[in-house]
């Protein structure tokens, strides 16, 4: 696991009321951990805050747990960095 | 009871059955009334932020209060202050009930002034300093005045109306005026009422600034409630809700029935400033629709705080309704021990005047010696006796008074 992803799973962790270690990369954040609408939405823009990013709406539908949110972000850091 | 008296009445009697508190004096209606009752008050320093000077370090604070131990730890992330203690106080009241309410049936009707106004400095600070894009949007439904309302419906599955009421000083007992309308009407058949509110530095500052508050000497005193030297108010928090619903109702549900509300009347200066004439109005329109006379009463639960203008004022409203010194009933003013919880402040009269009729017992006002303002009958200390009807009265700054009239359950 990299400094990303611990940062993000810290991150969820929080918003979702779990200790990090119980977070399964895997786990649907809706079937899984009850995520409701709002709660997706702290979760995107807590990593907007974070790394000062914007996530396209387009992407929002992919970001469905740990792994996925962690590839998108990383992507998307990515690009940023890119266009700098 | 005579039929004269009886005659204003609506057809029912509306029954308080269940009551949950949390203020500055204890976390369970129980603990707070004999906390009350032995002349304790909740003033201290205050520990949840630090109050810069000039402002005072005092107020009546709900110390230590941790919701998750009654709520769990779990679904109170994104709830603030304001929800977490009125969450807290309707989950008291509701689990007194013996019976269970009809969720389907019951609503929610809460008073609050500011609602959280920490709560709104909070997210405008957020977007100032972060930037608009960076807002969390989960700290967003706290703007909204009725965000403890609708956390209280949820948390508790209660899916009748829901209702905020925010009138400043007379919101948590413009609550029961609302409340009982929509019982009336057959909006709903039984209703969570009451009021919430939450200490922070944005409302102490505030009032303060407003010149409302009184300035500590050296350690934190009790505000002096009609007391010839009061010099202001100390401010409180909290959250009192109670279940209201028709009488009959209750009974054969088997819910006891804690006091019976018979009227509620309200009023207001046209002008600004506490007003002693818009006071005796809505006590003589509460008294009227009761269908009672002033000498009736026996018991005032007033809305004093310590502020030189509005005790003065409430002063001249009750000696002009209820005659020299104040005629027969005895006066409590509770924010002398509670604090000015402003928007729950009326939701927490209305608890002590419940308790005071079914123990028979007037709590004192604390910090209260001697008057200056004419009323021959506030409680210096606890007094014992038959209480069988008290009057409930609030009133702000802004010209507005409230009034609730209850009398003792019959089958007391």
């Amino acid at each position: 696991m990299d400094d990303l992803e611990g940062e993000i799973r810290q991150l969820i962790a929080e918003i979702v009321e779990m200790e990090p270690e119980n977070l399964s990369p895997e786990a649907d954040f809706i079937k899984d951990l009850g995520l409701d609408s709002l709660r997706a939405l702290e979760v995107l823009a807590a990593l907007e805050r974070r790394y000062r990013i914007q996530i396209p709406q387009e992407r929002l539908l992919e970001l469905t747990s740990l792994r996925r949110v962690v590839q998108v972000t990383r992507e998307v850091l990515a690009q940023a960095q890119g266009a700098a | 009871m005579t039929a004269e008296r009886s005659a204003g009445r609506g057809k029912e009697a509306w029954a308080v059955t269940g009551l949950g508190a949390v203020a500055s004096l204890g976390t369970h209606p129980g603990d707070l009334w004999a906390r009350l009752v032995d002349g304790a008050t909740g003033v201290g320093p205050i520990d949840l932020f630090d109050p810069a000077a000039p402002a005072p370090n005092q107020a009546c604070e709900v110390r230590g209060f941790d919701a998750a131990r009654y709520l769990g730890p779990r679904g109170l992330r994104g709830i603030d202050r304001s929800g977490r203690l009125a969450l807290v106080a309707a989950g008291l009241a509701l689990q007194q009930l013996p019976a269970p309410l009809d969720p389907l049936e019951t609503g929610v009707v809460l008073g609050t002034g500011f609602g959280s106004v920490h709560s709104i400095a909070a997210f405008d600070r957020a977007s100032l300093q972060e930037g608009p894009s960076y807002v969390n949007p989960a700290d967003f439904p706290n703007t909204t005045i009725n965000a403890a309302a609708s956390q209280v419906g949820i948390r508790w599955g209660l899916k009748g109306l829901n209702c905020t009421v925010s009138s400043g000083f007379c919101a948590g007992l413009d609550a029961f005026g609302c409340a009982t309308g929509y019982l009336e009407a057959g909006l709903c058949r039984a209703a969570l009422v009451g009021g919430v509110e939450e200490l922070c530095l944005e409302s102490l500052l505030g009032f303060f600034h407003s010149g409302l508050l009184a300035l500590p000497d050296g350690e934190p005193a009790p505000a002096r409630p009609f007391d010839r030297r009061r010099r202001g108010a100390v401010l409180g928090e909290g959250a009192c809700m109670s279940v209201v619903e028709p009488e009959s109702r209750a009974v054969s549900a088997g819910r006891p029935v804690l006091a019976r509300i018979l009227a509620y009347g309200s009023a207001h200066s046209g002008g600004c400033g506490p007003d002693s004439r818009a006071m005796a109005r809505s006590m003589a329109l509460a008294l009227e629709r009761a269908g009672l006379l002033p000498r009736d009463v026996d018991l005032v639960v007033a809305g004093a705080s310590g502020a030189p203008e509005g005790d003065r004022e409430e002063a001249l409203a009750l000696l002009k309704v209820f005659g020299a010194g104040g005629g027969r009933a005895r006066i409590c003013a509770p924010k002398g021990a509670l604090g000015e919880c402003y928007g729950s402040a009326g939701a927490l009269c209305v608890l002590v005047a419940v308790l005071a009729l079914e123990t028979g017992v007037v709590p004192p006002t604390a910090g209260f010696e001697e008057t200056d303002l004419g009323l021959s009958r506030v409680s210096g200390s606890a007094v014992t006796g038959e209480l069988n009807l008290a009057l409930v009265h609030a009133f702000g700054c802004d010209g507005r008074s409230s009034a609730l009239v209850l009398e003792a359950s019959q089958t007391r």
